[in-house]
């Protein structure tokens, strides 16, 4: 029955905060204006019990009882500032997070800088203002990483969601909390699919191009050292870097180049064609296999290696977001 | 038992703080608890530790209804009820104990410590003498110490700093606390009725029973203190009138119903007026204590009875601070009608009769009531009659007999029952008075305490009125003259501030002297604070009305908030930049208005960014370009007259001078 109401108030809610709470592209200063705060459950009990010893003292006109309860309100109001106190003045920033699958929970780096005196301690940051279970919390004394985690369910490129940078420090009587809205690029690739069966063995270029030049080798990436490796392939940088023997891996294009094209792909629908795509990228990176991918303008030549494994899932994850 | 994952936040440490403190908070509790309630107490809290260092699983939910209902039911059956004080409060260590057996999240031992300051009330309405003041400011500083551990969800704390944090954020909130003392508008109590009238407090009772004076009288607890606005009477003149005592059954005394109607007596005074203040400790009864007899004008929410007694409205419930006037030279009821008097003659019949033989020889002897009197006071100082704390206990139903012919002995309350008994079985009206006697003078005031509570006689005398007769002067002068410790000696029953004022001037008992009239000061300035003393002292600013004072309180309110936030504002001051350059590079960006993001404030950066504010002409180039040289002058630390330099370039260079203009604008 409440439903519809409870919808409507969300709106409501909703709307303010945008208009309130915009998006902003650089660093967040929370100044006294940003900062909200109320008692909390523990808060609100706090004053409960001050009233007791209050209506108790009054009851037996006992001055040091009246002492008592005023010193508790005193104590909230003063803890109040402080928690207050506690979050103003720092600066909110974001740095750039690593991109994730769709449905994986990204973790957004935030980065929280006190250029102030005054140490602040127990700083919390949530999607809902209200969590009791801290999802992030740090001290700051001028630096402190946190991450926020949320989880994007589409590919694409997503901005991670409003967060409340929040805090009850010392007492915990009330909860002070900043919405921080701030824009910052988070690369979801499609989510693999589940099935889907093998990629293709075709290396047909769909558009008639050549990637890798006939005849020429291209040292594709670099792989543990197997016992019978020729040692004319053996990395030695890496071995003085990593203390680790490693051969140099050649693709061997004429032969085993592999073309994606999402034009070639099955699937009912884009997404799930990209989905597919997905699979085989990070199935032949798995078997060290070069391929190229194409979807439809965009292309990109045959390779190697994480550099054009990352390459290849961006694509997939801004393919047809402008 | 398993170890249970929700205990696991709540590591031994953890909760042995909150054990520790709320046993200390409940430690003035558990020692006027049953020795049985408090050992209970006890093995409980240590149950929960030993479950918190062995990481065990809680007890189960049927088992802990049932132990919190058998330690109800036991504290239930040993005080009666939980409606006094001391139930009340056993009841609450109780279940403190019981629920700490149950906490494991955070909540619950938020509940605790709340739980915390419930103990500190209990204490403080328990006594209010001034050491329990420091008792309620270490015991709020460690409930928050102990709240500030609950807060960091990662780390057990340091407890050091704790109540380092604690003991600040106390401080800093004393201000406001006084501001509240002072300006919160007090209402006159209770609030809801008072179930025990008198209930823990020592104090004259409403009704007297041969022993109930000289158990009192064992006490050397103040019971008020005195201040003469001038010379103070000599002591076998400072009779402190109490509950007058009419009605009696062979045993007990009563006081009179004060609406039996009766008209307050006319009262005819002469010689000197006596002014002076009685600063009342609570009592928890209606009476209060006046020198012999009051005058006019009556403290407010007082009144006189028939029996010319000074009575409160309300129960004596806080420290009273009393202005009054007296004389000592008085005759009261004159001219009273014989019928007004019936209940002052009024005798149970069929018991005492030796006694009521022996009045009637002596009426027969004496040929008026005064020489009835005196032949009564004769007798009694011609016997051999004693004065003691520890009479022989009266039994049976012809009590006044026993006493009169048998045992001889007694305390003022025996004499002066005895000598009424005898006025009343020859038809004189009379009736005992109980109050204190004495004082004892100690700076600028005098202290009159519990050991000083007597009992005397009046009795009423055709064409004289009431008159005081107080047959203890007969038996033992000295108490009247110098007080009880001259009456008994060194009786190991007396107290050590009561025995002779004259002989114990020794270090402790000045030292004890001294300590009274601070507390005499705490009292009449912090405990007698309620709604008259408020009303008085907030006039002397001007504030008379509640409306004036809810604005004075809301001031002082947001004062002390600015002054709070100020304070932040201090603390909040930046940190120095240990690096001069860096400190003129922020000035430089702050004084343009630019935020740039710190890993991009370098010279190009702010270039860049100072051309598109639009303030790059000539000046900021320069400026710019000292700071860059300097540097990366590798030369450290940076050459201080060249920083000079920058810095009064930076000063002279004005950054808004030319605000962007639009083209053609």
């Amino acid at each position: 029955m409440l439903g519809p109401l409870r919808r409507a108030w969300q709106r409501k809610v909703d709307d303010w905060m945008r208009r309130h709470h915009p998006r902003r592209a650089g660093p967040y200063r929370i100044n006294r204006r940003r900062i909200y705060i109320l008692p909390s459950r523990a808060g609100w009990g706090y004053g409960a019990g001050a009233l007791i010893v209050l209506l108790a003292a009054m009851n037996y006109s006992n001055s040091l009882g009246f002492m008592l309860a005023f010193w508790m309100a005193a104590v909230g109001f003063v803890a109040m500032h402080e928690t207050h106190a506690n979050l103003l003045g720092i600066e909110v920033r974001l740095g750039p997070p690593e991109p994730v699958f769709a449905g994986e929970a990204a973790h957004q780096p935030v980065h929280l800088r006190n250029s102030s005196r005054k140490a602040r301690t127990a700083l919390t940051i949530s999607q809902d203002r209200l969590a009791e279970v801290a999802a992030e919390i740090s001290d700051c004394d001028s630096e402190a990483h946190l991450y926020l985690r949320w989880t994007p369910q589409a590919r694409g490129v997503h901005r991670p969601p409003r967060f409340a940078l929040s805090s009850d420090w010392p007492l915990g009587l009330f909860r002070a909390w900043s919405w921080v809205h701030l824009a910052q690029d988070q690369v979801v690739y499609p989510k693999p699919a589940a099935g889907g069966g093998e990629p293709p063995h075709s290396s047909h270029d769909p558009a008639g191009e050549i990637g890798l030049e006939r005849g020429q080798e291209e040292l594709a990436g670099l792989r543990e050292y197997v016992q019978g490796d020729n040692p004319r392939h053996i990395h030695w940088r890496s071995l003085a870097a990593h203390d680790q023997l490693a051969s140099k891996n050649f693709a061997d294009p004429r032969s085993e180049v592999v073309w994606l094209d999402l034009a070639a792909t099955p699937g009912h629908d884009l997404e799930e064609r990209l989905s597919l795509l997905c699979r085989w990228v990070m199935a032949l990176h798995g078997r060290r296999q070069p391929f190229g991918l194409a979807l439809g303008a965009t292309r990109i030549p045959p390779g190697l290696g994480d550099g054009h494994r990352d390459q290849c899932l961006e694509a997939l994850a801004r393919h047809g977001q402008g | 038992m398993a170890r249970d994952n929700a205990t696991e936040w709540l590591a031994a440490p953890r909760i042995g703080r909150i054990l520790a403190l709320l046993g200390l908070l409940s430690l003035p509790h558990m020692l006027q608890m049953p020795p049985w309630a408090s050992a209970a107490v006890l093995l409980i809290g240590a149950w929960r530790l030993w479950i918190a260092r062995r990481g065990l699983r809680l007890p189960p939910l049927l088992l802990r209804l049932l132990l919190a209902g058998a330690l109800a039911t036991a504290l239930a059956l040993h005080y009666g009820s939980f409606n006094g004080l001391e139930a009340g409060m056993a009841l609450l260590v109780a279940m403190t104990a019981m629920k700490a057996l149950e906490t494991r999240s955070r909540r619950d031992c938020r509940l605790l410590i709340y739980l915390g300051f419930l103990l500190l009330l209990g204490q403080v309405l328990r006594s209010q003498d001034m050491p329990w003041l420091v008792w309620m400011l270490l015991g709020v500083v460690l409930n928050l110490a102990v709240l500030i551990d609950l807060q960091h969800p990662q780390a057990l704390l340091p407890m050091r700093g704790n109540l380092r944090r604690a003991g600040l954020l106390a401080l800093k909130a004393i201000p406001l606390a006084l501001v509240f003392f002072v300006l919160f508008p007090r209402i006159p109590g209770p609030l809801w009725g008072l179930p025990q009238e008198g209930s823990g407090r020592t104090g004259l009772s409403d009704s007297m029973e041969p022993g109930n004076v000289s158990q009192l009288a064992q006490s050397d607890a103040v019971a008020f203190r005195v201040r003469f606005d001038g010379p103070a009477p000599p002591n076998r003149e400072l009779y402190w009138r109490g509950p007058v005592l009419s009605r009696f059954d062979g045993i007990r005394w009563d006081p009179l119903p004060d609406e039996g109607g009766l008209p307050v007596p006319a009262l005819q005074t002469s010689g000197p007026l006596i002014d002076y203040e009685i600063q009342l400790e609570a009592h928890g009864r209606k009476y209060l204590l006046a020198l012999d007899m009051p005058l006019a004008p009556l403290p407010a929410q007082t009144y006189l009875n028939a029996d010319y007694v000074l009575k409160s409205r309300q129960p004596v419930m806080d420290a009273r601070l009393l202005p009054l006037r007296a004389s000592t030279r008085w005759e009261l009821a004159a001219d009273a009608p014989r019928w007004q008097l019936g209940n002052y003659r009024r005798m149970p019949s069929g018991i005492n009769p030796q006694t009521q033989a022996l009045a009637a020889t002596w009426a027969a002897e004496s040929a008026d009531s005064e020489a009835f009197v005196d032949r009564v006071l004769r007798h009694f100082r011609q016997q051999p009659y004693r004065y003691t704390l520890e009479p022989p206990r009266l039994t049976g139903r012809h009590r006044i007999d026993q006493f009169l012919f048998e045992t001889r002995a007694g305390f003022c309350e025996h004499y002066a029952a005895a000598f009424v008994v005898l006025m009343r079985f020859v038809g004189l009206p009379a009736r005992v008075v109980t109050g204190y006697q004495g004082s004892e003078p100690n700076g600028d005031y005098h202290i009159v305490r519990q050991s000083d509570a007597h009992a005397w006689a009046e009795v009423w005398i055709e064409g004289r009125g009431w008159m005081r007769v107080d047959p203890t002067a007969a038996i033992a002068p000295e108490r009247i003259e110098y007080g009880l410790g001259a009456a008994l000696g060194d009786s190991a029953l007396l107290p050590g501030l009561a025995r002779g004022y004259e002989r114990r001037r020794d270090l402790a008992a000045r030292l004890l002297l001294q300590w009274d009239r601070l507390d005499a000061a705490w009292n009449r300035t912090v405990l007698a604070f309620g709604p008259s003393l408020q009303r008085d002292f907030l006039r002397r600013f001007g504030v008379n009305e509640l409306r004036d004072m809810l604005y004075a309180l809301v001031a002082a309110i947001a004062l002390v908030g600015l002054l709070l936030a100020a304070q932040v504002t201090w603390a909040h001051r930046r940190k120095p930049e240990a690096d001069p350059l860096r400190a003129i590079r922020e000035r430089l960006l702050r004084r343009a208005g630019i935020e740039l993001p710190p890993a991009q404030r370098g010279p190009r950066q702010i270039e860049a960014a100072l051309r598109e504010a639009g303030l790059w002409d000539a000046d900021s180039e320069r400026l710019l370009a000292h700071y860059t040289r300097l540097r990366y002058a590798r030369r450290e630390p940076a050459d201080p007259e060249l920083l000079r330099g920058l810095r009064r370039a930076l000063r002279a260079w004005p950054a808004r001078r030319r605000p962007p203009r639009a083209p053609g604008g």
